[in-house]
């Protein structure tokens, strides 16, 4: 078959062996009217598939809402006085950077249940984590008490435990679950920051709200 | 030549593998079913070319996880249709457009032809069809069973009882055909 379109015919049709798959995509990637050609390609099975589309249902497995990923009063109350921030091989606080890829997957998923169902295979706890409370932080408790007035912040109680300075607001939670961090990890969502933070017994901090790293840093040297 | 049907198990391996040329062949091959399919949903030229992005960005990043189940179009399709039921029942979609990275950027289609505008609106796409039907009957069928009942060559080959090399040429001759005559009097009509 030396015909050069009807190559790219038949790997169109995917009928290509691995060899020739290669071979035909490198002509592909130089000439532009290929590009072209497949693009209309397309078109044709569009238009021949129109009368033929098959709605396929959707599946979801939506992420599980009763996992306790919360602590409970009383246990909070035990791991207020646990707080020690850990941080291994990141001292320099400044190197912190967005978890980018984790955040694709979460700008993804939050706009998808399909794509939540990808995100749980992905980094399946944290994720799933950082969407449970993307998604439903209306319902998660807050950590007791943690007196964060030196560094400007103020302690709300309604309707749930917000600390605010005025310009900054955020929640602040220890999960019980442990996620094997080894450094701070942070997300962006909207205007909102996600940071999960190691602590020295194993368990995560977690800090959500309106908030940039030098604020982030400032309160937990206030708790370490 | 293989000798059974794969769909684009090829092309995908080597878009996992991480041949970007793959995944951008993948893109273009589908994004006129994709967008249109969405088209036909939404009846928004913006709304179709934000989801048939967001379609292609979410596939992108899930590739690994397809593992061939059903067919790439299927998959694609799903994606896109959830994405589209998403588009309707929150509101918020427009307020938060996806964010996209630099590496996302690269994969976007390109919109190569904006053919979108012309060829896949209702009328042109009738069209088509109607010219399909013209085709000589020896073209007419095998190009039938592949787009339509999803045939692979072999099995066209055994369906039509010619041989392989046939097959792929009467396919491949009906395409240029109808290209012909979509852009003599479709294009340029």
């Amino acid at each position: 078959m030396d015909n050069y379109d009807e190559i790219i015919s038949s790997l169109y049709d995917g009928e290509l062996d691995g060899d020739s798959t290669t071979k035909a995509i490198e002509l592909f990637s130089k000439d532009q009217n290929i590009s072209k050609k497949i693009a209309l390609y397309g078109v044709i099975s569009a238009a021949m598939q129109q009368e033929h589309a098959n709605v396929v249902p959707i599946t979801t497995n939506k992420i599980s809402r009763n996992k306790a990923l919360w602590l409970t009063n009383g246990m909070t109350a035990a791991a207020s006085v646990l707080l020690t921030v850990f941080f291994i091989n990141q001292p320099d606080f400044s190197r912190m950077g967005v978890d980018r890829d984790a955040q694709d997957i979460i700008n993804l998923a939050v706009n998808s249940p399909e794509a939540q169902e990808v995100a749980n295979l992905k980094e399946d706890t944290l994720i799933t984590h950082v969407l449970e409370l993307v998604n439903n932080n209306s319902n998660v408790s807050d950590l007791q008490p943690v007196e964060l007035r030196n560094v400007n912040f103020n302690l709300s109680s309604k309707p749930k435990r917000v600390h605010s300075n005025g310009k900054h607001n955020f929640i602040m939670q220890v999960e019980k679950k442990k996620f094997n961090l080894n450094k701070v990890r942070y997300w962006k969502h909207g205007n909102k920051d996600i940071y999960l933070v190691p602590l020295k017994d194993g368990r995560t901090l977690t800090l959500y709200g309106n908030l940039d790293q030098r604020t982030v840093q400032e309160i937990l040297k206030n708790i370490k | 030549m293989k000798n059974n049907h794969t769909e684009d198990s090829e092309l995908i391996d080597e878009a996992k593998a991480g041949n970007k040329e793959a995944l951008n062949f993948l893109m273009t091959k589908y994004y006129p079913r994709v967008y249109s399919s969405l088209y036909a949903y939404t009846k928004s030229k913006e709304d179709s070319e934000d989801l048939a992005q967001a379609t292609f960005i979410k596939a992108w990043k899930a590739l690994e996880t397809f593992r061939g189940d059903s067919a790439f179009f299927t998959w694609l399709y799903r994606i896109a249709i959830n994405l589209a039921k998403n588009h309707f029942q929150s509101s918020a979609y427009k307020k938060q457009k996806l964010n996209i990275s630099e590496d996302e950027r690269l994969l976007e289609t390109e919109d190569p032809l904006n053919i979108e505008d012309e060829l896949l609106q209702e009328d042109a796409l009738k069209s088509i069809n109607k010219f399909i039907q013209t085709l000589p009957e020896n073209l007419r069928t095998s190009f039938v069973l592949r787009e339509v009942e999803g045939k692979s060559y072999e099995d066209i080959a055994k369906i039509t009882e010619t041989p392989l090399g046939t097959v792929r040429s009467r396919i491949f001759r009906a395409r240029e055909t109808i290209l012909n005559f979509i852009n003599g009097d479709i294009l340029n009509g």
